[in-house]
Parts: C-alpha cells; sequence; structure tokens
C-alpha cells in the first residue's frame, strides 16, 4: 500500500513536469508515432513481395506488430525514462541519493520517471492494435484475448528484466552505452517472428537472451495451435531472466563506490 | 592546419576511452543486424521457393544488410546532443576563447567519428566480402570501394547538416533529442537502411529518388556493392550534390539567428 502510495505520487510530479515543457512533450508523441509508421510500412512493404511470412499471414503479422508497439509503448511510458538515467547516476555518483531513500532502490529507481507523454502514445499504440484485432481473419474467443493480454503484459516485464540486465553492468565498466546501444540493436529482435531464426541465433534469442520471447512466442500461442510446452518454455525462461537480474541488481550495489564510480 | 590535428586526435582518444563499450559496439551491433536481416530474408526466399529477388541473391542481400546499417551509423557520426547539449549548459562560451569556430569545431568532431567508423565498416566488409564472395577483388572493385568511401564522407556532411538543423532548434526548444531520433528512422527507412528501396513500389522508388536519404544511404551501398551503373551513381551524388547546399544554408541561417537568441547562461 506504501508503495502505491508513493507510485501515485510519481505519477503527480511526472504529469506536472510534463505539461511544463510542452513542446518536448508534443515532439516525443510525434517521435512514437514515427516508430509507429516506419515499423507498420517495413511489413507492408514486405508484404508486397511475399504472401506469408513464417507461416503468418498479412493480418497476423499486422497483430504481431501491433502487439509490440503496445509493448514498445507499456515500456517507454513506465520504465523507458528511468533505465535511461540510470548509468548517469551510478557514473556521476548521484546513485547515493536512491540508496539512502526508506524504500527498496530497485523499485524506485525502476519507476519513479513516469513518462506521459508515452501514455498517449500507449492509447495511440492501443488503437492500432485494436484495429489489427479486428482485420484478423481467424476467429478467437474472449478467454483467448485475455490469456494474449495476459502474455503480452508478460512480455513486457521480460522487456524490462531484459534493458536492465543490458544496463547493471554500468556498475563495473563505467559507462553502459556500448551495451546500451548493443540492447537497441537486439530489440529488433523482438520486431520479428522467432520461426525465422534457425540454429544457434534461435537457441540464443529464445533461451539465452530470450527476445523472442516478449512478443513472438505469445503470437504464436494466441494464432495457435496453443502447444503446453511453448507456454511452459516462456514461463521457465521469464523466471529464471528475473532470478538473474535480481543477482546481477544485488552484485551491481555490492560493486557501487559511490562518486565517480 | 594543427587544431586540426588535435580535435580528431582527442575525439579518437574519446572513442576508444570505455573500451567495453567499443568492443560491444563493434563487433555485437553491426552482426546483430546482419543476422537478423539474413533470417527474415533467407525465410522469404525459402517461402517463395526462390533464388533471386529483385535482382539480389540471398548472399548479395545479407552483404547489403551488412552495409547499410553501417553506412547509417557514419551518416549519424557523434550522438545525438552533440551540438544541442552545448547551447542548454551554456558551453558555447568557451569558443569566445578558443582560438576556433564552434561550428567548425562541431564538423570536425562530427567527421572525425564517421571516418572512424567507416573504418569499422572497412574491416567488416573485408570480413563479410570474403566470406559471402570468395571471387578475387578486381581493380574495378577497388575504383568502387575507393569511390564509395569518398562518397560516403560527402554524405556524412550531408547529414551533419540535418542534424546539426535538428541539434539547433534547442537554440529555441527545451528538448530536440526527439527530432534525431525521428531524423533517423525517416533517413533509415526512406534511405534504405531497414530495406532495400527495390523492395519498394516503383512509384514510391522515383519518389524517393530525388530525396536526399535514399542518395546518402542507398547510393553509396549500392556503389559499393556494383549494384549500380556509374551513371546510376553519379545521378545520386548530383542529388546529393543539389540537397547539401540547400542544407549548408539552412544550417547557416539558423545558427545567425541562433546566436541572437543564446544568452549564455544556459537555456
Amino acid at each position: 500500500m506504501r508503495y502505491l502510495r508513493l507510485y501515485l505520487h510519481f505519477l503527480r510530479f511526472s504529469f506536472s513536469r510534463a505539461m511544463e515543457f510542452r513542446l518536448d512533450f508534443t515532439f516525443k508523441i510525434i517521435m512514437d508515432c514515427f516508430f509507429y509508421a516506419v515499423n507498420i510500412a517495413f511489413y507492408k512493404v514486405i508484404f508486397l513481395n511475399t504472401p506469408s511470412l513464417a507461416g503468418w499471414s498479412e493480418d497476423q503479422v499486422m497483430v504481431f506488430v501491433s502487439s509490440y508497439l503496445l509493448i514498445d509503448a507499456l515500456h517507454m511510458t513506465v520504465f523507458a525514462s528511468n533505465m535511461w538515467w540510470l548509468p548517469y547516476y551510478v557514473n556521476r555518483g548521484d546513485f547515493d541519493t536512491y540508496l539512502t531513500r526508506p524504500v527498496s532502490t530497485l523499485f524506485f529507481i525502476s519507476l519513479r520517471e513516469f513518462a506521459a507523454n508515452s501514455f498517449v502514445n500507449l492509447l495511440i499504440a492501443g488503437t492500432i492494435f485494436g484495429i489489427a484485432l479486428a482485420n484478423l481473419e481467424a476467429p478467437y474467443t474472449l478467454m483467448q484475448l485475455l490469456f494474449y493480454l495476459g502474455l503480452i503484459v508478460n512480455g513486457w516485464l521480460l522487456h524490462y528484466v531484459l534493458q536492465m540486465i543490458f544496463v547493471i553492468p554500468v556498475f563495473w565498466t563505467q559507462s553502459s552505452r556500448g551495451f546500451n546501444d548493443f540492447f537497441f540493436s537486439m530489440g529488433t529482435a523482438i520486431e520479428r517472428p522467432d520461426l525465422i531464426y534457425r540454429g544457434a541465433l534461435r537457441w540464443l534469442l529464445t533461451a539465452i537472451l530470450p527476445f523472442s520471447l516478449i512478443v513472438s512466442f505469445p503470437a504464436r500461442l494466441f494464432f495457435g495451435p496453443t502447444t503446453p510446452g511453448l507456454f511452459w518454455h516462456l514461463a521457465g525462461v521469464t523466471l529464471v531472466m528475473w532470478a538473474f537480474m535480481l543477482f546481477l541488481w544485488k552484485k551491481g550495489l555490492r560493486s557501487y563506490s559511490s562518486a565517480s564510480s | 592546419m594543427s587544431w586540426h590535428k588535435r580535435v580528431i586526435s582527442t575525439e579518437i582518444r574519446k572513442i576508444l576511452a570505455y573500451r567495453s563499450d567499443f568492443w560491444v559496439n563493434f563487433l555485437g551491433q553491426a552482426l546483430v543486424q546482419l543476422f537478423i536481416a539474413r533470417a527474415l530474408w533467407q525465410t522469404i526466399f525459402e517461402t517463395n521457393n526462390l533464388t533471386q529477388m529483385q535482382g539480389m541473391t540471398l548472399p548479395e542481400l545479407t552483404l547489403y544488410y551488412l552495409l547499410a546499417p553501417l553506412t547509417l551509423k557514419i551518416l549519424i557520426g557523434e550522438q545525438i546532443g552533440f551540438l544541442s547539449r552545448d547551447i542548454y549548459d551554456g558551453g558555447l562560451n568557451r569558443y569566445l576563447v578558443w582560438p576556433l569556430p564552434a561550428l567548425g569545431y562541431k564538423v570536425l568532431t562530427y567527421m572525425t567519428y564517421s571516418g572512424f567508423y567507416l573504418l569499422q565498416m572497412a574491416i567488416l566488409y573485408s570480413i563479410g566480402r570474403f566470406i559471402l564472395n570468395p571471387a578475387p577483388v578486381e581493380t574495378i572493385e577497388i575504383i568502387r570501394l575507393v569511390a564509395g568511401v569518398a562518397y560516403l564522407m560527402v554524405a556524412a556532411l550531408g547529414y551533419f547538416c540535418f542534424m546539426a538543423m535538428c541539434e539547433m532548434v534547442a537554440f529555441w526548444a527545451d528538448n530536440t533529442w526527439t527530432l534525431g531520433v525521428m531524423l533517423r528512422f525517416i533517413a533509415g527507412f526512406l534511405g534504405g537502411a531497414f530495406l532495400p528501396l527495390a523492395f519498394f513500389p516503383e512509384h514510391i522508388q522515383t519518389i524517393l529518388n530525388y530525396l536526399p536519404f535514399a542518395a546518402m544511404v542507398s547510393g553509396p551501398v549500392k556503389l559499393i556493392l556494383g549494384r549500380a551503373t556509374p551513371a546510376e551513381s553519379l545521378q545520386s551524388f548530383i542529388v546529393m550534390l543539389i540537397w547539401i547546399p540547400i542544407l549548408a544554408t539552412c544550417v547557416r541561417l539558423m545558427w545567425r539567428k541562433g546566436n541572437l537568441k543564446y544568452t549564455g547562461v544556459g537555456m
């Protein structure tokens, strides 16, 4: 309850701060719209050259695309700004402030900034997702849809965990720019159906750095046939990644040596 | 001439300062993009049971995807914020006492980054070229490579103009990094870094050929890979040469107007 109250304070501060910089607020919304447009256009052009992709038709791929746009919007709204600042706090020693607060440091550092502009984009991404679902030719039940939405939430949290795994090395490397850039490159893997990957690359993206589990596995479970193995793989890897991130975080905190670390 | 050399060597030292960053960036980014693109196109080739699409075989397309993202990286050069940070923080003040022009300094640091990434591209291209196409290098290919390098550096200068305009909006607005990101999306997609332009509908290709992005990204890549005739390469180079003075004039205008707004104590 204390954490919920604290989070509501974060929301209030974030909205009032966002309203102070209106032009910045608008630019950010437009930027995300560009991101959505480019991603949709990418697959529209692909489907001018092929009737299907990894066994999915165009309407299925559009549901897949809109799902990762939705996850991206959720991530940008809740976590992204916080992830962005963490390396700077560690590098400049500002992280001390967060360590001294009487709440979980991970909670505070992950959720303090709520991106109000991205909340608008979340509504846009939600609309795109709704349109894609409406155009999906294959029938689905309400239960299937709710199950899919649950998996999308899981994908969103997994996205956060993976980004944290790429940010936490800043405690040892002093700069996480390389890792951060690498994470964003890996982000492309989220935007492709997992069935295109084979061999070592497939193993890497579904087990070691499970970017394909964020959207592609949930989409496969939604489009069917639902295979329990796929679900348990998703659940198992997600739990392992959470445990690994928490382990890494604790190690990182122990390595932190304050100012100019 | 001495300050040019000192600026270049300082910037190279900055790039190499964080070694883990450097290696993760160098190997990770390029290879990840390449493997993902290759997997996507391999699936499409196999689904349609084709050996060529839009005149490109899978190894040719793979080489394209090795070069195109690296080309975008060369164009982008220095990271977003290379000029806007100075505007916000009042950092432009130091150029009052430094014996060098502010904008000239910014061009040089930007081009140093571009030149450095060009070196990365040369290494990765050499490796990729011999794995995907083990045929011996001919004189014509060496000429193409040299021309491609020159083309890329001019293209980086053109992209600098775009970036500088986005950054200089900081004279009037609170935060401008979003403009740089938007520019990256537009240049990447309309320039052919995400998808070769040959896969776009023909009427759209015709329009894109007159915009600077295709001339900056797709133009040099096609030249290096030998996928454009000399006439086509010359045409896209000319398109870029027409755009650069227009963009440079806009940069100078914005710089002049912006300096009048600059307060010297941070914005």
